[in-house]
């Protein structure tokens, strides 16, 4: 053996030596990584069942600050204890990593060393190919069969997609009680109109006209002594804005005169979920807007799209939240020129919202009708509206021609197309419009205080005064709550008392009746059964026809002035101080 | 010299591996703005023109090295320049093998707009590929080339094995195209083994599964480029075509067996003029019956695909928490509390997740078909190559498979010839 060798025989003994110490070195630091890993995953933060019971009792009683001391505590020493192991596992990695190097480097010189000229002698007994071949076409034969076996497996014994939703779900609730209700639009492309119809998406919910396309709404409660409650919690800022439903949520709006709060409540608990506050649009002044007390600061109702909520006060300012509280937008349009105080609602159109900015006297033609876009905020288009100060709500409606908007105030009911484009306009008179108009039976159904019902065929162009009028009346006319139908006969209210039931093709009166009480809060139909709700917080239930029948009656226990929003099995109203979640009794 | 490169790189490579671990999203409110969760943050479009310009030179600089200088040493040198570009300072993104489920995405998606440089980084390697075989995986492809340094016993797999294990870039491909454009997963890039090593962070198990491919490498060369990249399916293709190839010798094979072993990768096909082949009736009665299976494996592959779709769905994060939402399931709901905490707090009704779900499983139904079928072709298409005896006169790298890496030219006593020639030439010098 020559010298070179012993020396290269030598040196790969030392190269192997310190490869086997490195490697063992390296399978124990790393096993002592390992089981601090395992260690770490019992105490991660995002895995404590302790937290997530105190996050649990946190939910049912959100105002105990002993419990938020609690999980703020749990919270630290589990991240510590964490962030310890995160910190060792460093230190450990990094001798894991210095034991590896020194054990390739060491096998690389070990092979460097070793390494020997080709030698194809050596080769002689390789494979014979054919047969080679024969066993991978025997291999990848029977993996053929095991992946398509296992494919067919999987499909045929997998798990079934489950059909059914159990539960109180808004799946069941639609099988149960959704109706085949009345055409309904959601306003965008991206908005399913499915979920716009089953939710309560703004003021007299999907259809803008109170009716739900839930019939099993509640029919007995009692607000004194709870019965039939589900739940009732306190708004914090008062505000004649009426609730807006989307799945879980519950949003309405409160304010004073220097304060405005949009509020999100869940709908199963009546936990407030969040309040943002409204009052840094860019150029804000936060003047004080004049209102009358039957109005207040937040009397506009909000509307929501299923991701963000829209919401209007009385001093012009206008926000846009998503559903998790991230305010989006927020712009000041100024305070409105109006004597009992700003109360029309907003609604959507083509992604777009809509705000009836109805203000000053006779013939100030400074009213407008605005479109926001809804993601940004800007203003998409502005139309200046020939009418002094209203407080009704713009309607959205689907006609063979396309989507329109339609507005009512003293002078003029119009319409205007999705993009501000004036359509028709009837003439007609009033003074102190307040309720809103509907759609029923292919007509606009638009009651003008102090004047009459008009029902105009939506399908004419320019002044349409002589031409698409279906019927005048002077029967039913309200003056603060909006009418509501159910296609074939309409239903007025006034705040005096007096109910007037219409028929829709005709206008005929089919019959009238007087409640006891005063009415402010626009009557809702689910299904049959017609709500008008008193300003005293009794609700008459009615059953829609052609005669009055009385079904019941029910008390909120106390005063109300809001409209009610109807969801699957419950009816969502808001009193002076409180929401109230009223669910039925017979499930 | 390589060896303390090759070191260095590993160490740089594990360094971050321990650094992995990331809170959850912390529950904060009162406007506290998120910082960004894109990681690497999005390239300004200069600079995503510099990364194609430089994939664009290090292609046209590996074609020259394993074409023109025929140097081992030249490409191991650029190999280690593209790990350190594309590698660590590009932090593996934007990588061709990723851009797959771009390309994906752009075609099943309108809405999807497509990167310039993702649009080159997936075609630039395929024509250099169809013109010159597979050079971007010898010295441009970053995850081939840290795996390329871990080389350092590499056995042989036996011929069989390797064209079962071969089977799996197949497999992924398909997985990660029905998948991404049925917008379910990216599962070319979540399970990219490397691209954590290159960020010196990121998912414990994929660190451990990128350790232990290069500890695998060690012994079975670039395990990950011959068993699972699934742009190399696509290179493989395109390689077959190519015009002008890489060769083992720069002059007439002399069937010396010299290079037999030479190949880490095991793409070397031997001469076989003399060898006695099995009589010609029975290889062409095989060959007709696999010929007439293969249409059945693709109809039967389809529709075994399309059975998977519920399955595959569950991989989709919305459909699995509709799946526990919709049954009540309480482990399930509990094991995804955020995702249920998250959709609860967005207002989204449950009908829209159903459809949502709906909407994916159909998807996944109508592509099952089509990625049943490619297997069903694949598995039919191996038991064809695996019955086709080609014949041939010498030592030769099998166009598809050979990544072009160079292990070879030393191995032929012609290219030390060709090389003494040159030197004597240019008066000396070794390269």
């Amino acid at each position: 053996m020559s010298v070179d060798t012993r020396m290269t025989e030598r040196w790969s003994r030392v190269a192997l030596a310190m490869a086997a110490t490195a490697c063992v070195f390296s399978l124990v630091v790393g096993m002592l990584l390992m089981a601090n890993l395992a260690a770490m995953r019992t105490v991660s933060p995002v895995n404590l069942p302790e937290m997530d019971r105190l996050r649990v009792a946190l939910k049912a009683n959100p105002g105990s600050e002993a419990l938020q001391i609690r999980i703020r505590d749990l919270d630290v020493v589990s991240r510590r204890f964490y962030l310890g192991g995160l910190a060792s596992n460093r230190s450990g990695g990094f001798l894991l990593l210095g034991g590896l190097v020194v054990t390739l480097a060491s096998l690389h010189a070990w092979a460097s060393l070793r390494r020997r000229r080709p030698d194809p002698r050596a080769y002689a007994a390789a494979s014979d190919p054919l047969r080679s071949e024969a066993t991978a076409r025997l291999v990848v034969g029977g993996m053929a069969v095991l992946l398509i076996g296992g494919a067919i497996a999987v499909g045929l014994f997998g798990r079934p997609v489950p059909r059914t939703a159990p539960g109180t779900s808004s799946s069941a609730g639609a099988k149960r009680g959704l109706a085949t209700a009345g055409p309904t639009t959601a306003p965008g492309a991206e908005i399913d109109a499915a979920a716009w119809a089953r939710n309560w998406p703004g003021f007299r919910g999907p259809t803008g006209g109170g009716t739900s396309a839930f019939t099993n709404a509640p029919l007995t409660w009692d607000g004194v002594t709870g019965k039939g409650i589900q739940w009732k919690v306190n708004v914090p800022l008062p505000g004649m804005s009426s609730p807006v439903i989307w799945s879980n949520r519950v949003f309405v709006t409160g304010a004073v005169a220097t304060n405005r709060e949009v509020y999100c409540f869940d709908m199963a608990t009546g936990t407030m979920l969040w309040r943002v506050g409204v009052d840094a649009a860019p150029g804000n002044t936060n003047r004080v807007p004049t209102v009358y007390s039957d109005t207040g600061y937040a009397a506009s109702t909000v509307v929501t799209d299923g991701r963000n909520v829209y919401a209007i006060f009385a001093n012009g300012d206008l926000v846009a939240i998503d559903h998790c509280a991230n305010k989006l937008w927020e712009i000041d349009l100024g305070v409105p020129e109006n004597q009992y105080g700003y109360a029309a609602s907003l609604v959507l159109a083509r992604n777009r919202v809509i705000v009836q900015f109805d203000q000053a006297g006779e013939k100030g033609q400074v009213s407008e009708l605005l479109a926001f876009d809804t993601a940004t905020g800007k203003k998409a288009w502005s139309v200046r509206r020939p009418v002094a100060e209203s407080w009704p709500t713009p309607l959205v409606i689907a006609t063979r021609t396309g989507e329109q908007i339609v507005t009512v105030a003293n002078d003029w009911i119009i319409g205007y197309d999705a993009g501000g484009a004036e359509l028709w306009k009837v003439a007609c008179g009033g003074s102190d419009v307040a309720s809103s108009p509907i759609f029923a039976g292919g007509l606009v159904l638009a009651p003008i205080s102090n004047d009459k019902v008009y029902a105009v065929k939506p399908d004419g162009r320019g002044d349409v005064t002589e031409t698409h009028l279906a019927w005048k009346s002077d029967d039913g006319v309200s003056d603060v709550p909006s009418p509501v139908s159910d296609g074939t006969l309409v239903y007025f209210i006034r705040s005096g008392g007096a109910l007037t039931c219409l028929e829709v093709a005709t206008g005929k009166v089919v019959w009238d009746k007087n409640l006891e009480g005063e009415f402010y809060a626009s009557p809702v139909l689910a299904g049959e059964v017609l709500y008008v709700t008193a300003r005293n917080g009794e609700v008459f239930i009615l059953k829609a026809g052609p005669k009055y029948e009385e079904v019941g009656k029910a008390n909120l226990g106390e005063t109300s002035d809001c409209s009610p929003a109807l969801a699957d099995g419950r009816i969502i109203m808001r009193g002076a101080r409180s929401l109230i979640c009223v669910g039925r009794t017979d499930d | 010299m390589r060896i303390l490169i090759s070191m260095v790189l590993l160490l740089c490579a594990t360094l971050g591996a321990f650094g992995e671990n990331r809170f959850p999203k912390p529950q904060i409110g009162g406007g506290y703005t998120m910082p960004s969760a894109i990681d690497p943050a999005a390239r300004a479009p200069g600079l995503e023109a510099l990364d194609v310009a430089v994939l664009v030179v290090a292609l046209s600089l590996a074609t020259w090295l394993v074409l023109k200088q025929r140097s081992r040493r030249g490409v191991f040198l650029l190999g280690l320049f593209s790990l350190l570009y594309f590698g660590f300072w590009r932090r593996g993104c934007i990588c061709s093998v990723g851009s797959i489920q771009n390309i994906t995405l752009w075609a099943f998606d309108s809405g999807y707009v497509l990167p310039l440089s993702a649009a080159a980084f997936f075609i630039l390697p395929l024509i250099f590929s169809l013109l010159f075989g597979r050079v971007f995986c010898a010295a441009v492809c970053p995850l081939g080339a840290i795996q390329d340094v871990a080389v350092l016993f590499p056995v042989r797999i036996p011929g069989w094995l390797s064209r079962v294990l071969g089977l799996g870039p197949y497999l992924y491909l398909g997985l990660g195209v029905l998948l991404a454009g049925a917008g379910v997963s990216y599962i070319i890039c979540r399970y990219d083994p490397f691209v954590s090593l290159f960020r010196f962070g990121g998912d414990l198990s994929m660190v451990m599964t990128g350790l232990l491919l290069l500890l695998a490498g060690v012994f079975v060369a670039r395990p990950y480029c011959r068993f699972l990249c699934p742009f190399g399916v696509l290179l493989n293709w395109t390689a077959r075509l190519s015009r002008w190839p890489v060769t083992i010798t720069p002059d007439e094979c002399v069937t010396c067996r010299l290079c037999e072993n030479a190949c880490p990768f095991g793409a070397i096909r031997p001469a076989n003029t003399g060898r006695i082949p099995e009589p010609r009736k029975v290889g062409v009665r095989r060959l007709t019956f696999l010929l007439w299976l293969l249409p059945a494996l693709i109809l039967v592959g389809g529709w075994a695909g399309s059975r998977v779709d519920r399955s595959l769905a569950r991989i989709h994060s919305p459909v699995r928490l509709e799946e526990a939402l919709v049954s009540g399931d309480k482990e399930a709901l509990r094991a995804m509390k955020f995702e249920k905490e998250s959709f609860e707090s967005s207002g989204t009704a449950l009908e829209d997740i159903q459809a949502q779900a709906a909407r994916t499983r159909g998807r996944l139904h109508a592509g099952g078909w089509v990625f049943g079928g490619f297997m069903g072709a694949v598995l039919g298409g191996s038991l064809i190559a695996a019955s086709v005896q080609r014949k041939r006169r010498g030592y030769e790298p099998d166009r598809g498979a050979c990544l072009s890496c160079g292990r070879c030219y030393l191995s032929c006593p012609k290219e030390h010839l060709r090389i003494r020639k040159r030197a004597g030439r240019r008066g000396g010098g070794e390269r």
